[in-house]
């Protein structure tokens, strides 16, 4: 289940951001690729979220045999979000430059 | 998640080492054990147990998305195919007070060597610790890569 869950699926929600510079889009098109892109990190996150809460309930409750298996997809968990935060941290880096240009 | 492959790959390691360490430690346990199996009407001592490890092949379906997207999947976990009993004759002991003994006052006991199990178990501990530093350092060239840029 985690296995499919693909991070790298998000530069491909970049795509629409880089297009409209040609089809000269609305600004409310840029904004909704952007959104949509963080929305599916973010859905992506809360599944393996959900999938170490399972893992904490099954060690609490003394089912766990192998503690490895948690830390492991905490690990992973923590990656990903850090990984998201780095694109998310670059995005708005760029925007604010744009912003910030002299007209 | 194809950023965290390597993950998978330590820990089908860790959960087979796990696995083997169980199983020595019921040998240790069983070391004296003259009661193992009862076979037609006969009490047989414990048989040393052995674990075969195989690496996992991957699934079909990974195999084909694999080649699809141009790469070639470089992990490969392991898994435990099975547990066999150690075919090795019993040990025999003269101890004629023992419950267990025969009319010639023998004693079957386990196949099982203290010593051998020992350095097995040490084996065991060191392949543990060598996939969790493997892990660590494949969390860590990760978490480099975020940095980069900063």
């Amino acid at each position: 289940m985690i296995d499919k869950m693909n991070l790298y699926t998000a530069p491909a929600g970049l795509k629409p951001l880089q297009q409209p510079v040609k089809q000269a889009a609305g600004a409310a098109d840029v904004t909704r690729s952007f959104g949509a892109m963080l929305n599916q990190a973010i859905t992506q996150l809360s599944s393996q979220e959900h999938a170490v809460e399972t893992l904490n309930g099954q060690f609490v409750r003394g089912e766990l045999s192998d503690v490895h298996q948690l830390m492991i997809q905490a690990e992973k968990l923590s990656l990903g979000l850090d990984l998201t935060v780095q694109v998310r941290n670059k995005m708005i880096e760029a925007y604010q430059d744009i912003m910030r240009m002299q007209i | 998640m194809r950023l965290t492959n390597g993950f998978d790959t330590s820990s089908s390691a860790l959960t087979a080492q796990r696995l083997r360490m169980d199983v020595i430690s019921s040998n240790i346990a069983n070391a004296d054990t003259t009661r193992g199996r009862y076979v037609d009407g006969k009490w047989v001592p414990y048989q040393r147990k052995v674990v075969t490890i195989e690496s996992k092949q991957a699934p079909f379906s990974e195999v084909l998305q694999g080649a699809m997207q141009g790469g070639t999947s470089a992990g490969q976990g392991v898994k435990v195919t099975r547990i066999t009993e150690d075919q090795a004759p019993f040990k025999q002991v003269y101890n004629p007070t023992h419950p267990d003994a025969d009319e010639n006052g023998f004693v079957l006991l386990p196949n099982v060597d203290i010593l051998k199990e020992m350095v097995d178990m040490i084996s065991a501990t060191r392949s543990y610790e060598a996939n969790v530093t493997a892990l660590n350092a494949s969390k860590s060239m990760i978490t480099k890569a975020l940095e980069i840029g900063k």
